[in-house]
């Protein structure tokens, strides 16, 4: 029986999943790394005392224009 | 136990997964021969039983997670628990998905209602369905001791899974070690010691994979509350 059509195809699905969920948790990971980063920035911007100039500080003045009037 | 020698000994474990993992594939493909009847197709099983038994460990490890979660009330078990359902359910997934390719030349179908069939499929709902309605509940200690109770009561699915080959004699689904009472089963073949030793050596390797996995899974939610303290303590500060 020729069947190894079948066999490459279950292999190549089982190594896809398992690929996926190595690349999910992956990529979680790189996620806080990013989340870690910046928030070491906007620590060391307040240190420093440039929270005027901090990515958060001008995303708050955009999302509320009544605070900004 | 060190961060710095945790996380060697978690590059180690990833480092021996991988090798694992290669060697468990090469073996499958080169060591035990090509089965006769089936052909190629039969190569199939030894992913199949190897993600199956190490979905079945991390699964054991939800209920261990979820036992010490309400002995003790700690979260950490919880996360454990969690992490657990995560890797199995993905582990379930590929025994799932091998089994109905495996299925369609044997078989003539990729799926057909058979109780050990019916039984994988309750199983995977029920863990499914366990990361849906985690994320249902807001309050933190509702969610651990529902998912803790919730998780130990969903293993009663995988021992159905094991057992029903054993005691239906209805099955299709061979028995590949062990008693059984059906003999309608199609797709059985001889155990011979090389394919043996490849089904052993298989399972033995995901088994290793599903912990790396568990524990790379118990690291990303460690970083994740370590990163939600500063930022509380960073909003603080501002």
């Amino acid at each position: 029986m020729d069947t190894l059509t079948d066999m490459i195809t279950g292999y190549a699905l089982a190594y896809l999943i398992i690929g996926g969920l190595v690349a999910s948790i992956w990529w979680r990971w790189r996620g806080l790394k990013a989340d870690a980063r910046v928030l070491e920035q906007l620590e060391a911007n307040a240190e420093n005392g440039l929270e005027a100039n901090s990515p958060r500080k001008s995303q708050n003045t955009q999302a509320d224009p009544a605070q900004a009037r | 136990m060190t961060a710095t020698r945790r996380t060697q000994l978690l590059n180690g474990l990833t480092l021996g997964s991988v090798l694992l993992f290669i060697v468990a594939n090469l073996m499958a493909f080169a060591y035990p021969g090509q089965e006769q009847t089936m052909g190629q197709v039969q190569r199939i099983f030894y992913i199949h039983l190897g993600s199956f038994f190490a979905a079945t460990l991390a699964f054991i490890v939800t209920v261990l997670g979820g036992i010490a979660y309400l002995r003790t009330r700690n979260p950490k078990w919880d996360v454990l628990a969690h992490s657990g359902v995560e890797i199995g359910l993905a582990l379930s997934t590929v025994t799932t998905v091998t089994g109905a390719i495996w299925a369609k030349p044997i078989w003539g179908t990729y799926w057909t209602w058979d109780p050990r069939l019916t039984t994988i499929a309750i199983m995977w709902l029920t863990y499914a369905a366990y990361l849906f309605l985690r994320q249902a509940i807001d309050n933190p200690d509702q969610r651990r001791r529902f998912a803790s109770v919730y998780g130990v009561l969903a293993f009663g699915s995988v021992i159905l899974t094991i057992v029903i080959v054993r005691v239906r004699p209805d099955v299709i689904h061979p028995t590949v070690a062990g008693p059984t009472t059906s003999g309608d089963a199609l797709g059985s073949f001889n155990m011979t010691p090389r394919i043996a030793q490849t089904v052993l050596f298989n399972i033995f390797a995901y088994c290793v994979i599903a912990v790396a996995l568990l524990w790379h899974r118990l690291r990303l939610e460690e970083e994740a509350e370590a990163l939600q303290v500063r930022k509380a303590e960073a909003l603080g500060r501002l």
